[in-house]
């Protein structure tokens, strides 16, 4: 067991971890944060997808320790109070979700997709999810929900956190 | 209260979405109750094995306890499909005596924590005799063939028939004739969600609590109870959020028996979360069959006689392993209006993991054949394959109409949704844009299909099983509404769409109507979500309560006003006398309701009303698949580049919703086209073991689609809709075999088999076998 600390959400956290436990584990059985989900472990669902210093990570395929003083954003850090992010709100409003299990990691790909290229064509956009698996959508809502969400921070002028 | 009364129909947003999109959905994996224990359960690395000894390393990690399938006290689940003259198999929980396939439980065991479970599990040895199995079903018919069940004989489990006028007539007098092999791999579901189960007991109260990723979580209380010899009202079943279905997580699976033996042997909560590797091995698999069919027509391009064989790899059958191929043959003379065919199944049973329901549940595997089967036609007779099918649908005319295969079709304009789909993609465009790029070096494909599907499961008394669906509503003091539905929603919206049916009837607003699900002690007994039944059965039940909770509204309102009961209306949350003008609000008669006081005599306080809607018969829908594809000749490799989908599920009660279903359908059915296999090698091992190499469609493989629809009511149930869960999956499937099957014409078509791999389409371009 080896002490991990990072700051999730803004929030500074603490926990112990085994060199084996995967980062995905930590945050969900160590520290609680169900938000994130587990679909196969083997990097390729996506369910787990979150943002670490900056990048987007599927955190099944990285170790708890590793984690070590990292800036962590999950989905239970994308509203602020009750204000959902817009990719949020566009992720309702275009019924881009059916089961919601691979929600959240479908959102923390889409931040960083918009967090990366603001204005995305409808080809980037399916490049940029490529990696997350969706088995009740079909993905055309989510398609439409990016791309509704890059129209909103753009008329927002919504820099992201 | 704001009024509205466009509510039924409107796109309203889903009621459910803010908590999975804020990360506070809560799935079983999510719940961890104090003093848990983690469960681990051993499978047979074998298809087929005598199981001898249990050995332990001592060196490994020592588990709480264990239980081997030889030790097992176990009763065997519950056969819950069951088809006349069919050889007799108990399901057990663990394998005891033989394993039967690569991923069967033959051990479970306990530890302390859950990073603890595979070293445990490396620890325990079994002893086993391997023995020879089969994994092919045309092989396991084969006098000689390995067995499952030494006492039955064969593998062949059952036998059915269905038929209809005189068939050999047909073929004997035919002008034309085509005949085929279609092979349909085997594939699943693939919930994103794994299967998970936590099992508590509490010795104080005597009570078993359990959390499953469960369709129907009545049936697996009752299963539960009748296993352990537990009081049914000692057992509570929570299926929470649940990831996905699409008919897995329909059953109960061994690993629910096993985590509630433990729970109540160490008196500790249980829980088990598999692997998706665990999942694809052991999990409810589908859709497999072989079909040897062949069809007599006209030629004017009538049909007039079709034949079917059909083969179908049960896998070891277990306790829903009859469903797909018994719906398989219902389903399989589709939109067409058919006077001669015969079409036997054979299920049969292999070394295998076992078969059940797969979004469709045997429909797509149906309809994809008889269309197959027109396409032949219409190659054969050089006509347009769309001309073929408008010749030879059902007409309206017809309904109700009996298929002849145990099915009456209610309604549906086949034609109408063909022409209109055809009308949206322009299919004569396509067709002339299709000849001029002909020699061009580009291999487009048109496939244009019509399916039609039961649906909303029922009704019991012709169904032989519990058909029904149950709502109970309580209208609150302080006219907030709790509806409790015995459906359990995985994903379909129904927190939504029954708000929206009892805000329509009660003219409240759907965000004042709280829906509950999913829990044995809060809900009414249910039947469950499978099917496309739960807006069709469960939405019907939501009416009637609410209707019966109107009424006794109406009631206190009239007496509250001292008006005449005839007169009262209630419209934009308010109760109104017509003729004299007063009025009260929704939220004031139910205020009345529970202080009692001002009640008409001989009326008992309180707003609560129930409905156990069975409906009297099933209500079909339709729907016509219209898919461009590309077919790469250098690779195989396919793309579908348009799809357009005219629908006709009856009312629609949300458009959201209803597109949402469709959408996330064919996108199952283009995996299901064209990438996922589920392979097991000579050595009977599966090789399709995590989502690397089990591929389903991504972003990438699913265009954008256009969704229209027509809308014939229902008349079997009070709303005039039917289900739309599966039709998207039952289209799909067919119309990109259509497409790829005419992008093929100029190499001779010769499309035998789905999933159509890049590898499966290469070879057939370049007719290489093997």
């Amino acid at each position: 067991m080896k002490q991990v600390s990072t700051t999730i959400n803004g929030q500074k956290y603490v926990g112990n971890a085994e060199p084996r436990t995967l980062l995905v584990y930590f945050l969900r059985d160590e520290l609680g944060l169900t938000g994130t989900h587990i679909g196969c472990v083997v990097g390729k669902c996506g369910a787990c997808s979150i943002i670490v210093d900056g990048k987007v990570v599927k955190s099944c395929m990285m170790f708890a320790n590793q984690a070590e003083g990292a800036d962590i954003l999950t989905v239970e850090g994308l509203a602020q109070g009750s204000k959902l992010h817009p990719i949020q709100e566009a992720f309702w409003e275009n019924h881009g979700l059916q089961c919601g299990y691979c929600t959240p990691g479908m959102l923390m790909a889409s931040y960083y997709l918009l967090k990366e290229n603001p204005k995305p064509t409808e080809e980037e956009i399916r490049r940029g999810i490529a990696g997350n698996l969706c088995m009740c959508t079909g993905y055309v809502n989510i398609v439409k929900a990016i791309k509704a969400a890059s129209e909103k921070m753009q008329a927002g002028g919504q820099s992201q956190k | 209260m704001s009024a509205k009364k466009t509510m039924l129909g409107a796109p309203i947003k889903r009621k459910e979405d803010i908590r999975f999109i804020t990360g506070r959905g809560r799935y079983v994996d999510d719940f961890n109750p104090p003093n848990t224990v983690y469960m681990g359960v051993l499978r047979s690395p074998y298809a087929h094995a005598k199981i001898n000894n249990i050995h332990f390393n001592k060196e490994k990690i020592k588990p709480l306890s264990i239980l081997t399938g030889n030790n097992s006290p176990l009763k065997p689940l519950p056969v819950f499909i069951n088809i006349p003259g069919m050889k007799p198999y108990s399901p057990q929980a663990l394998a005891s005596g033989k394993a039967r396939y690569v991923g069967e439980p033959v051990a479970a065991i306990v530890v302390d924590s859950r990073s603890d479970v595979e070293d445990a599990l490396e620890g325990i040895q079994l002893e086993y005799e391997p023995l020879e199995a089969v994994v092919d079903a045309e092989t396991a018919l084969q006098t000689g063939s390995p067995l499952l069940y030494d006492e039955w004989g064969t593998n062949l489990i059952v036998k059915r028939t269905a038929s209809r006028g005189d068939v050999d007539r047909a073929f004997r007098e035919a002008e034309a004739t085509v005949k085929g092999r279609f092979k349909i791999g085997r594939q699943t579901a693939i919930p994103i969600e794994n299967r998970a189960v936590i099992a508590s007991f509490d010795p104080y109260s005597e009570r078993l609590t359990i959390w499953c990723t469960s369709q129907q979580p009545h049936r697996t209380r009752d299963t539960v109870a009748e296993a352990f010899n537990l009081p049914l009202e000692k057992v509570r079943i929570i299926a929470p959020d649940v990831g996905g279905g699409f008919g897995v997580k329909f059953g109960v699976y061994p690993e629910y028996l096993l985590a509630t033996y433990f729970t109540l042997l160490l008196k500790r909560p249980v829980k088990w979360v598999e692997d998706r590797r665990e999942h694809l091995m052991s999990a409810i698999h589908g859709r497999e069959q072989t079909h040897y069919f062949e069809m007599a027509a006209g030629r004017d391009g009538r049909i007039t006689g079709f034949k079917d064989h059909v083969v179908a790899d049960v896998g070891s059958p277990s306790i829903i392993s009859m469903s797909p191929p018994a719906k398989t043959l219902q389903l399989i003379t589709g939109c067409y209006k058919l006077e001669n065919f015969k079409v036997d199944v054979d299920f049969v049973a292999t070394n295998k993991a076992p078969f059940g329901p797969v979004r469709g549940n045997g429909r797509p595997e149906a309809i994809l054949v008889v269309e197959h089967a027109l396409d032949l036609v219409a190659q054969e007779l050089k006509m347009d394959p769309v001309e073929v099918r408008m010749r030879n649908f059902v007409s309206p005319r017809d309904m109700p109409y009996d298929s002849g295969t145990g099915l009456r079709y209610d309604s549906g304009d086949f034609a109408a949704v063909l022409k209109k789909a055809c009308e949206l993609i322009d299919y004569n465009g396509l067709r002339k844009q299709q000849e001029a790029q002909h020699g061009k070096g580009r291999s487009i494909g048109i496939g244009a299909v019509c399916y039609v599907e039961d649906t909303g499961f029922g009704p019991s008394k012709t169904s032989g099983r519990p058909g029904y669906e149950t709502a109970f509503i309580r209208v609150e003091r302080t006219g907030a509404v709790n509806l409790y539905t015995g459906a359990s929603p995985h994903g379909q919206g129904l927190e939504t769409t029954l708000a929206q049916i009892c805000a329509e009837e009660l003219t409240i607003h759907p965000e004042d109507v709280n829906v509950v699900f999913g829990d044995t002690e809060r809900v009414p007994y249910g039947i469950g979500t499978f099917g496309s039944r739960s807006a069709v059965v469960a939405g019907s039940a939501a009416l009637l309560a609410a209707r019966k909770a109107k009424e006794k509204m109406l009631a206190i309102a009239s007496h509250v006003l001292d008006a005449s009961p005839e007169s009262m209306i209630l419209g934009g949350g308010v109760f109104m006398s017509g003729g004299e003008g007063r009025s009260i609000s929704f939220r004031d008669v139910a205020k009345a309701a529970y202080d009692a006081a001002g009640l008409p005599p001989r009326l008992e306080a309180g707003l609560q009303a129930s409905s156990y809607f069975d409906p009297p018969a099933l209500t079909f829908s339709c729907g016509a698949h219209v898919a461009v594809v590309e077919v790469d000749s250098e690779t195989g490799n396919v793309k579908v580049l348009k799809y357009v989908v005219v629908d006709d599920c009856g009312k629609v009660l949300n458009p959201v919703v209803v597109h949402g279903q469709i959408e996330g359908g064919v996108a199952k059915g283009i995996g299901g086209a064209l990438l996922e296999q589920l392979k097991y090698d000579e050595n009977d091992q599966l090789l399709t073991s995590t989502l690397m190499d089990y591929l389903i469609a991504s972003s990438m493989d699913v265009p954008e689609l256009e969704i229209d629809r027509l809308e014939t009511p229902s008349e079997s149930n009070p709303l005039g809709v039917k289900g739309v869960g599966e039709g998207g999956t039952i289209g799909a499937v067919a119309a990109v075999v259509s497409a790829v099957q005419d992008a093929l014409r100029p190499f001779g078509g010769g499309v035998d088999q789905v999933p159509l791999t890049p590898e499966v389409v290469w070879r057939l371009l370049w007719k290489q076998t093997g």
